[in-house]
């Protein structure tokens, strides 16, 4: 949403508007974390009035989208794409490919056992 | 050995290059002895207790620059007076990874790569806590690149200790509080949030009064915070 994204680019990677979103989703997620984490004690915490708990299962579900975590999603960094994310390197599969065999990946090497 | 040793000409005349007389002469005169240690195995202090203090672990993907930096690390300790058990040689750590050679389906045709780690170990016994510090920041300053270091470090103290270990905690975690703040997995608890929240308008309101529940007034939202209407008259 337009109202989180940075006014300045500020994504070192392959920038791409859904690469910018995810960014911007990181950065509003752990911006929220703590005040999600503390909806969700108060609404499991038995001790605290009824009340109180449903005003913060109230609060909970207004909460923005951005601010969840399952919103979040891993994308290449080289490419952008979606699926199919090598988690070690943040890479697409071909990219890994790509770059291992130029020597930019550290370590990686053709292998042959 | 390989000593090459020509004296500048001391006055103008001799200029011309020495003898050979002069020269094998020269090429007999040993090297300092700290000079020569450099050609030789790393010396090591013997342990008088062995009790470990430090583990220093090093990886690298490259052999020749974890050996070198092990070497260093061993003469290092040598000359901080250090009993260094070492460079042990780990099990190296190997990954693996099949891709497809194309970007698009052909998956008969994949590629594998992998990576290797070769790690050392070295074990300082008997040391000074200040002196493993010391040898550790001496490391960690002269870095070799693509060699990484890890080092658990183990500190004896005497007996009757509680006092000054529970002063020294104190004083440590109000070192480290602000710099570890966000490390590990929700170590935080949300208390302090909570208790933030808990005293929020709306939520007073919820738990103390009978007003209807109340959106939080929040930026962006365009929703306004309400007084209650029966509370509009009591006021």
């Amino acid at each position: 949403m337009a109202q989180f994204r940075a006014k300045k680019l500020d994504l070192g990677c392959f920038v791409n508007v859904r690469n910018i979103r995810d960014h911007t989703k990181r950065k509003v997620f752990a911006e929220h974390e703590a005040e999600r984490q503390a909806l969700r004690y108060i609404i499991r915490n038995t001790s605290l009035s009824q009340r109180a708990r449903a005003q913060a299962q109230l609060q909970l579900t207004q909460m923005h989208c951005y601010t969840r975590s399952t919103q979040i999603k891993n994308r290449c960094i080289m490419g952008g794409k979606g699926r199919g994310i090598m988690s070690d390197f943040n890479m697409g599969r071909y990219q890994f490919r790509i770059n291992a065999l130029a020597g930019n990946i550290p370590g990686v090497k053709k292998a042959s056992w | 050995m390989v000593t090459m040793i020509y004296s500048a000409p001391l006055d103008a005349k001799s200029h011309l290059p020495l003898d050979k007389a002069t020269i094998s002469s020269l090429d007999e005169l040993r090297l300092p002895r700290a000079v020569y240690a450099a050609y030789l195995r790393p010396l090591r202090r013997a342990p008088q207790y062995g009790v470990p203090v430090c583990d220093l672990q090093l990886r690298s993907y490259s052999v020749r620059n974890l050996e070198l930096f092990a070497d260093t690390a061993m003469r290092a300790a040598y000359y901080l007076n250090l009993p260094a058990k070492g460079p042990v040689p780990l099990p190296r750590i190997t990954e693996r990874w099949t891709v497809p050679r194309a970007n698009f389906i052909f998956k008969k045709s994949q590629e594998n790569f992998e990576r290797r780690t070769v790690r050392r170990l070295i074990q300082i016994q008997d040391g000074e806590p200040e002196v493993v510090r010391a040898w550790l920041g001496f490391l960690e300053k002269h870095q070799y690149h693509g060699v990484g270091m890890k080092a658990n470090v183990w500190e004896w103290e005497e007996l009757g200790c509680g006092k000054k270990m529970e002063e020294e905690a104190k004083a440590a975690a109000e070192e480290t509080n602000g710099l570890w703040e966000g490390f590990g997995r929700r170590k935080l608890g949300p208390e302090e949030k909570v208790r933030e929240l808990l005293n929020s308008e709306p939520f007073r309101r919820a738990m103390h009064g009978d007003a209807p529940m109340i959106l939080p007034e929040k930026e962006g939202r365009g929703q306004e915070y309400k007084t209650p209407l029966h509370e509009v008259g009591r006021g």
